[in-house]
């Protein structure tokens, strides 16, 4: 389906919500984003994905966005014999590699941070391991691992903010930096209400490469080899060709 | 103006990349180092992963060294024969260099091998250049005619076998010297992601005896033939070559390299090695001082791809 097709649809489905404000088959929430495609290509340099939709239900929401999970050792340095060397390290396993949160009021209106927590939902618990309580160590790195993400602007350190237009239409402005990575990304739109979860919705938001550059990527990985020898050979030629061109100077 | 590397997978500004290649290039080709102990560390000031800086720069110092090296074979001044062998000891030194380097990033120490390479043996190269260039310099002046007293050192006087007469450069040696010299380059030249120029080229007149006139040619041999080698590695083993970083700063670097052997004939060759050995100093009290003081933050993180 295309895109502008999904906005229709949408914008249909938000117009039957006026009409029947408490038709109670609504679902509890319902959002959608201005882009659902994000091509990386040789001029990128971060877009802002505008996430907007309305509420049928009172309480509060919270959109968090996910980046692919990846796996990351980190490692401190201590120092010996008057030198900066490695010495412990931290296997922090799944954590997304970009993450950001909006809500429309703080967080800890919605007390439930037991919940908050399950849902990995706020800065805080977006690092928490995936089973079991975090030992000393762990929370140590990934503290680490988050000022890392956040100088790079791939976490947010604070909520942003969804503006309310009424009772029920809410709107957000999500910015993906130049330095995010392949994958598949989620938005997710939670509605709580009393400190319980009463809506939720998922939508992905897939982050490609396009163009040459996607050429090149999906090459150097199919062909290494001929990657490789075709690299080689680009670096003789441009060097014999620049000894020809001042040969002639 | 931005352009965005795909395998590093970040925009960089176009122009900072361009002017980064043509003075490493002009330094190259003056030279006859690859240029990479400048450039490797550079471009991670940039932002580069460290891991495609160092597999780049390799790339694109095939370029440069080759435009280098045509220059001084169209003046005859490339050693062939000691070459292939220096290149042959050079191949079985830069796999076991391969070998050693993954090892090394498994266990996390990597970056410390790297900068107590740089220190340990570009500090002792730097020294002694400066010490024996300004001695040089020195009785150049006063007008004394020295013969060259490093022509017997006692590598040269072992019994070994396989002595070989290299007409070229006009010396007679055993095949094992300028085997052994590619051997330990190589290594080093790939833990520490470089050309291996900046071993060779001191390793051929104070080890082997050559002329200088010669050796910067056959040290661009050298780094033509391994960079080539260790990009095709690299390219099959951790895809880090990106070819459009590589390119960028090869187009610039070439351009440098062409002007840079032009002055790099025209100087003295005391003081050629004189500005070398500063520039080496420099770079090694910069990771000197990187390894001693408190870095800002003790945490470095790595992504562990799937």
């Amino acid at each position: 389906m295309k895109e502008s097709n999904i906005t229709y649809l949408f914008l249909f489905a938000l117009l039957l919500c006026f009409i029947f404000p408490s038709n109670s088959s609504a679902r509890p929430v319902i959002a959608d984003l201005s882009l659902r495609q994000i091509e990386i290509d040789s001029g990128f340099t971060g877009t802002d994905v505008l996430l907007f939709g309305a509420r049928n239900d009172p309480g509060d929401i919270v959109v968090v966005v996910r980046g692919p999970e990846k796996s990351y050792i980190v490692r401190k340095k201590e120092r010996s014999f008057g030198v900066w060397v490695n010495k412990k390290q931290m296997f922090l396993q799944d954590l997304n590699g970009f993450y950001v949160v909006a809500a429309n009021r703080p967080l800890e209106a919605i007390q439930n941070d037991y919940l908050l927590d399950s849902l990995k939902i706020g800065i805080d618990s977006s690092a928490l391991p995936k089973e079991g309580e975090p030992t000393a160590d762990y929370t140590e790195f990934s503290q680490a691992f988050l000022k890392k993400q956040q100088s790079e602007n791939l976490y947010l350190p604070s909520v942003q903010e969804i503006s309310m237009m009424g009772d029920t239409l809410f709107r957000t402005v999500i910015r993906f930096p130049e330095n995010i990575t392949r994958g598949v990304y989620t938005a997710e739109i939670y509605l709580f209400s009393d400190g319980q979860l009463s809506g939720i919705q998922s939508t992905p938001i897939i982050v490609s490469k396009k163009g040459f550059d996607a050429v090149v990527y999906d090459f150097a990985y199919k062909y290494p080899l001929l990657y490789g020898i075709i690299a080689v050979s680009i670096a003789l030629l441009a060097g014999w060709a620049a000894g020809q061109i001042f040969r002639k100077v | 103006m931005y352009i965005y590397l795909p395998i590093a997978e970040m925009p960089v500004n176009i122009f900072l990349v361009l002017s980064l290649g043509g003075i490493t290039g002009l330094l190259s080709g003056m030279f006859g180092i690859g240029g990479g102990f400048l450039m490797t560390p550079l471009l991670m000031l940039m932002g580069i992963p460290p891991a495609v800086a160092v597999s780049s720069s390799v790339n694109q110092m095939i370029g440069a060294s080759f435009s280098g090296f045509l220059a001084h074979l169209r003046r005859a001044n490339v050693d062939i024969k000691i070459g292939t062998i220096i290149v042959a000891g050079g191949f079985v030194g830069s796999s076991v260099g391969v070998w050693l380097f993954a090892m090394l990033k498994k266990i996390g120490q990597i970056d410390f091998a790297i900068s107590i390479c740089y220190v340990i043996f570009l500090g002792a190269i730097g020294s002694f250049m400066a010490y024996e260039s300004i001695n040089s310099i020195i009785s150049k002046k006063k007008g004394i005619k020295k013969a060259s007293p490093d022509k017997k050192n006692w590598l040269l006087e072992l019994p070994l076998p396989f002595v070989t007469e290299f007409p070229r450069s006009n010396i007679r040696v055993s095949g094992i010297l300028p085997f052994a010299v590619g051997l330990v380059s190589g290594v080093l030249s790939s833990i520490m992601g470089l050309g291996g120029g900046f071993i060779l080229v001191p390793a051929m007149i104070y080890i082997l005896g050559m002329p200088t006139s010669v050796v910067v040619g056959t040290s661009l041999f050298n780094t033509v033939l391994i960079t080539a080698n260790v990009t095709i590695l690299q390219s099959i083993s951790t895809h880090t070559v990106d070819a459009v970083l590589a390119m960028l700063i090869l187009t610039s670097g070439v351009i440098g390299a062409q002007f840079g052997t032009r002055i790099g004939l025209k100087l003295p060759a005391e003081q050629l090695r004189a500005m070398l050995a500063i520039m080496v100093l420099a770079v090694v009290i910069k990771l000197g001082l990187g390894l001693v003081i408190t870095p800002e933050s003790p945490y470095s993180m790595l992504v562990l791809e799937k």
